[in-house]
């Protein structure tokens, strides 16, 4: 009888729990097909005849294109820096005896906790001084900055779980150190890189504050255009909505597809 | 045959330097990104530094008007409590989750999934999204008011409620992750401690606090410690939703920063608070790692 009673209580409280966190998100994506009059009916529609306008209206406030393109680039360029650079410091730390290594994995786990609103001014300062503001792959640089500390983290962890004789025996069979790191052991780190690459690219394809603050207008990426609809002349709802889904459905994809890799990542970072 | 045996040395002496050669581009760019710009505010916070760069050494003057602030001392004090209360529900709530859904037999799967949702959305859309349920004309919650006979309520433009409403806001995104990791905590718990409690007529209560608990200790300090972390970065959503507003009601440590830098150009005196931030932060989290490491073991 208790145990009945605790079960039921326990899948409503979960059935609460999933209504809390996806209804916003629900709700956003219909009200982006939602015409004007539906969007500020009231009481809320739920049953609407749906409408596209909405899409092509929040695109041509903003050139969209132009700032999906940037955001593209600076995802795929910190990625691709961040995992080259990553994956070298990662195996070196796994395998050698560095001295200082504690040192350097302690220092790895408080560089992922600093702020970054604390690094943005001098970045600022230091881009204007040389010119590089508006420069796509600066911006892309310092988000490697700020994504390494963890992604060296992620892929030590996953080189140390490898089979040590593996190497030794690519070494024996006449390859060398780089050459059985590069043949064998990447090879066999490919679920970490994957999880690795994901966390990049998604932390890129977000962030916000730097976005803003080190790149004019005609650089910014998707989340400042996302920004800039609010601060202007009232808040549409309905291309507001519209952008937002945009925003939402590539990491909506990400999740459900990459699920098992995301929660191994999250959770391994945390667990090792 | 001379050529083979200097390309053959040449490879050799890489060999024998590649840990260290492999860490060098991560320590340079680490060093570039974020020692020099520690230096580099270090420098600005101790001048009177507009747009136009520096106009005269002012010493500790900035540091010592960034202490004695009200302003900058609210703020921070605000900070304190926003990280606090949303720690704290993150915590009781996605342990809630994580035991409930632990005991479930079917579609464990299927709700896990479910639930990492808010925080795989890009945060500046959570600002716009819950900018959108929070508005008070079209607004679904004030809608919900409205249908219940209850007054509208301004919840971003009133002092009193937009602290409630950014912590909210931060539960939504950020307890599925504590979900997460408390779940996989319980599910990586031995069964052996459990059935011996419940031959000895353990409830469940009992089995919960004093078993499971203590078992799951390391888990659950990583997990606050993670939190702690991204909850001191908090900058996106709230520059969304409020702005720091209404007045100062919302104002964190990093909006001040991002006001009095790119809204005032006061970047001297921004540079001093960064600093002053920077230091409690790194204090902070030096016991936490210590503490994370500690459990660890020794790695």
């Amino acid at each position: 009888m208790e145990s009945k009673r605790t079960g039921i209580l326990a899948a409503t409280f979960i059935a609460l729990a999933v209504l809390f966190f996806l209804f916003p998100i629900f709700w956003v994506i219909v009200t982006s097909f939602k015409t004007p009059g539906d969007v500020m009916s009231y009481p809320p529609t739920l049953f609407f005849t749906p409408t596209l306008e909405n899409y092509p209206a929040a695109l041509e406030r903003q050139p969209f294109l132009r700032y999906l393109t940037n955001s593209v680039i600076v995802t795929v360029s910190s990625t691709a820096f961040t995992l080259i650079i990553g994956t070298l410091a990662g195996y070196s730390l796994a395998r050698f005896q560095v001295r200082g290594k504690r040192h350097i994995t302690f220092g790895l786990m408080l560089a992922k906790m600093f702020p970054p609103i604390i690094l943005v001014l001098p970045f600022f300062v230091l881009l204007s001084n040389v010119g590089l503001t508006n420069n796509l792959f600066a911006l892309a640089l310092t988000y490697t900055s700020f994504n390494l500390p963890f992604i060296t983290w992620i892929l030590w962890s996953f080189f140390r779980d490898l089979p040590k004789g593996l190497e030794e025996a690519a070494m024996t069979d006449g390859c060398t150190r780089f050459g059985a790191f590069w043949r064998v052991m990447l090879p066999l780190a490919r679920p970490g890189i994957a999880v690795a690459a994901i966390f990049t690219a998604s932390i890129s394809w977000n962030e916000f504050l730097f976005a803003l603050n080190l790149m004019g207008p005609e650089h910014a990426t998707l989340p400042v255009m996302a920004s800039n609809f609010v601060t202007v002349d009232g808040i549409l709802w309905g291309p507001v909505t519209a952008v937002g889904t945009l925003l939402m459905i590539p990491m909506l994809v990400l999740t459900f597809s990459l699920q098992r890799h995301l929660v191994a990542g999250l959770t391994g970072g945390a667990l090792k | 045959m001379g050529a083979t045996r200097r390309q053959f040395s040449w490879a050799e002496r890489v060999d024998r330097r590649l840990p260290v050669l492999l860490l060098v581009p991560a320590g340079a760019l680490l060093i570039a990104t974020f020692v020099y710009p520690i230096i580099q505010t270090g420098w600005m916070s101790l001048h009177d530094w507009g747009v136009g760069g520096a106009s005269g050494f002012v010493g500790l003057d900035n540091f010592v008007s960034a202490v004695t602030d009200s302003r900058v001392q609210l703020s921070f004090l605000r900070t304190a409590l926003f990280i606090g209360v949303a720690l704290l529900l993150q915590f009781v709530i996605g342990m809630a989750l994580a035991v409930a859904v632990s005991r479930m037999r079917r579609g464990r799967g299927l709700v896990t999934a479910l639930l990492v949702l808010p925080m795989m959305v890009t945060p500046v859309v959570v600002g716009l999204i819950w900018r959108f349920i929070f508005d008070f004309n079209f607004g679904i919650l004030n809608q919900a008011l409205m249908a219940l006979g209850a007054q509208q309520l301004a919840f971003l433009s009133d002092p009193a409620w937009a602290m409630p409403a950014m912590i909210l806001v931060e539960v939504w995104q950020w307890t599925p992750f504590m979900f997460l990791l408390m779940l996989a905590g319980i599910t990586t718990l031995p069964a052996e401690p459990f059935e011996a409690a419940t031959v000895d007529g353990a409830n469940f209560r009992q089995q919960f606090f004093l078993i499971a608990l203590p078992l799951m200790r390391p888990v659950i300090i990583s997990a606050i410690v993670l939190r702690f972390a991204g909850l001191a970065k908090e900058f996106d959503k709230i520059y969304v939703l409020t702005g720091g507003g209404p007045g100062s009601s919302t104002e964190i440590a990093s909006l001040l920063i991002h006001r009095s830098a790119f809204g005032e150009f006061n970047f001297g005196y921004s540079a001093a608070i960064a600093l002053v931030l920077a230091l409690i932060v790194a204090i902070i989290c030096w016991f936490a790692v210590k503490a994370m490491y500690s459990k660890k073991g020794g790695m």
